[in-house]
């Protein structure tokens, strides 16, 4: 284990050598502005549009760090060859993956923290000088805690799948096309299955919506971990559903990282 | 660096300056004459559960920028074309149907949308979808009953709305004031002055208030001239040929000011007025 968070730790400063945290800065300096500039342009539910802008900062963020810092380290290990001057000391395949695996979680947790720090600071400062800034209807922390947490978990997810990718295909332009597309995919499918079983706006055969339901087992369900509309609206959120969403959240992962381990274990690195 | 150098660069320097600023110039020129894009409401022409599909994670905020879209067109324009308001239907719809929870387009909905002819049932599909997800707020459920009240005379709907929207926490005794109204079939122009009147409350916006303001005025106009109609038709058996009759007869010393234009029009068949073309 002390080879892991060793590998995890170099790779967390390699991140930050990456200047990673100044493009986190930055993103979170953006978001600042538009607190205080798009708000007060909305007469009503100002604290749902912060809510809007600040998860979606969030996101970006860790889409940026995932698909740009994450696939490009890894892939930059296998071509330039530096893996195998870890994998030449005593240090598995799967415990390297794994190290990988949590500093850039690590990075990804810094840049979510950050931005969800300034976003509570500007909100803040909003609610206090602007009049015209609300804070969202029946607001608690623990749901805007529970929200931040589950954004944090479906970037892991989506950081998870780019591992994958990129030891398969170890091409970075393609994982982040395969990377991207299931985020998107993961963000939709349920919309989608909905609608299609619903039949109103879209009527396919039923072998098709067979194999859109199969799906929902194989890719993520990103969209289970979108409580926007709970924090935003103060909307009550069951504690089974929490709980069984971060359960789904951190087996999904783990399946992943356990499918790009065994995937990496027979690589070959030329 | 050289002082040659220098000059060279602060020569290449003052080159690409002046050039930026003359193109500027140029391009700035150019596009005066375009109209400005909050002149007309566009939107893409697609359906709103496709753009919910589409959006993923980020409905939210494209709900936010649709309504944001929207109301800029409305804050500008002067005239408006029913392609617009086909367009602003759309808008809204895509934001109800991105964040059903968002107040903002339910408000707008029946600000905006309502009032419009051939927009009622339209306005008020939009504002059950509201009522049906802010399940905790009465003022959806309320400008569903008005609009089936006061546009389409629909009583029976309007008074099970509003007395849906009078159960609600929150809800001020206006709610069922008006609901009991309703029942009595009485005072629809009165019923508008008081909605107006709650809407105007709630306005935030300078713009909008003033709007809200002159509707209330235009309003006030109108039921002076249906009183007056009463009066008239009490006193000669008939309704008046047209709106002069009441000042020649002496009903009304003069005509009420209209905020939307000269002067209010009159339907002598049905004895109703308006203080626009939109009846």
């Amino acid at each position: 284990m002390d080879k892991v968070w060793l590998i995890s730790l170099v790779t967390l400063k390699e991140g930050i050598r990456n200047r990673a945290l100044q493009g986190i800065l930055i993103i979170a300096l953006f978001s600042c502005i538009a607190y205080l500039t798009v708000i007060p342009m909305f007469a009503f539910d100002t604290g749902k549009v912060a809510v809007d802008l600040g998860f979606a900062s969030m996101t970006l963020a860790g889409l940026a760090i995932v698909i740009f810092l994450g696939i490009g380290l890894l892939t930059q290990d296998i071509h330039q060859r530096s893996v195998c001057m870890i994998l030449s000391r005593p240090v598995s395949r799967t415990q390297y993956v794994l190290g990988k695996f949590l500093g850039l979680s690590g990075i990804v947790l810094v840049g979510v923290l950050i931005i969800a720090l300034i976003g509570v600071l500007s909100g803040w400062a909003g609610i206090k000088y602007i009049s015209e800034i609300t804070p969202p209807r029946n607001f608690t922390w623990h749901i805007l805690g529970v929200g931040i947490v589950f954004n944090f978990l479906s970037l892991l997810i989506i950081m998870a799948v780019a591992f994958l990718f990129t030891v398969l295909t170890t091409n970075a332009y393609l994982s982040m096309l395969f990377t991207f597309g299931v985020y998107i995919i993961g963000q939709s499918l349920e919309t989608i299955v909905k609608v299609v079983t619903a039949g109103d706006f879209v009527r396919v055969g039923a072998l098709y919506a067979q194999i859109l339901k199969a799906l929902t087992w194989i890719l993520p369900n990103l969209r289970a971990f979108d409580l926007k509309v709970h924090i935003a609206y103060g909307l009550p959120l069951s504690l089974s559903y929490t709980v069984w969403t971060a359960v789904y959240g951190v087996f999904y992962c783990a399946i992943v990282i356990f499918l790009t381990a065994i995937v990496f274990r027979y690589q070959e690195i030329k | 660096m050289s002082g040659k150098k220098v000059i060279v660069s602060f020569v290449l320097l003052l080159f690409i300056g002046s050039g930026l600023v003359v193109s500027n110039s140029h391009v700035k020129l150019y596009r005066e004459n375009i109209p400005a894009e909050n002149q007309r409401a566009e939107t893409l022409m697609v359906s709103p559960t496709l753009l919910k599909v589409i959006s993923g994670e980020f409905k939210g905020l494209w709900a936010d920028y649709l309504l944001l879209k929207a109301s800029i067109f409305l804050g500008g324009y002067y005239e408006s074309t029913p392609e617009d308001w086909d367009a602003i239907y759309l808008m809204f719809k895509q934001s109800l149907t991105l964040d059903p929870y968002f107040f903002q387009t339910c408000y707008y909905t029946q600000g905006l949308l309502s009032w419009r002819e051939g927009m009622h049932e339209k306005a008020i599909e939009l504002l059950k979808y509201s009522a049906k997800y802010r399940d905790w707020d009465w003022e959806p459920k309320f400008y569903v009953g008005f609009d089936y009240f006061y546009f389409l005379h629909d009583n029976t709907e309007a008074a099970t709305w509003m007395g849906k929207a009078a159960e609600l926490p929150n809800a001020p005794p206006i709610v069922a004031t008006l609901g009991a109204r309703l029942a009595q079939r009485e005072g629809k122009t009165e019923t508008a002055i008081a909605i107006l009147h709650l809407m105007y409350d709630r306005a935030k916006d300078e713009k909008h208030k003033k709007l809200l303001e002159n509707r209330i005025n235009a309003h006030i106009g109108i039921l002076t001239l249906e009183r007056a109609i009463t009066a008239y038709k009490a006193r000669h058996g008939e309704r008046p040929e047209s709106l002069q009759a009441l000042i020649d007869n002496q009903v009304i010393s003069r005509m009420p000011e209209n905020p939307f234009g000269d002067t209010y029009l009159y339907d002598s068949e049905t004895g109703r007025v308006f203080f626009d073309e939109i009846r």
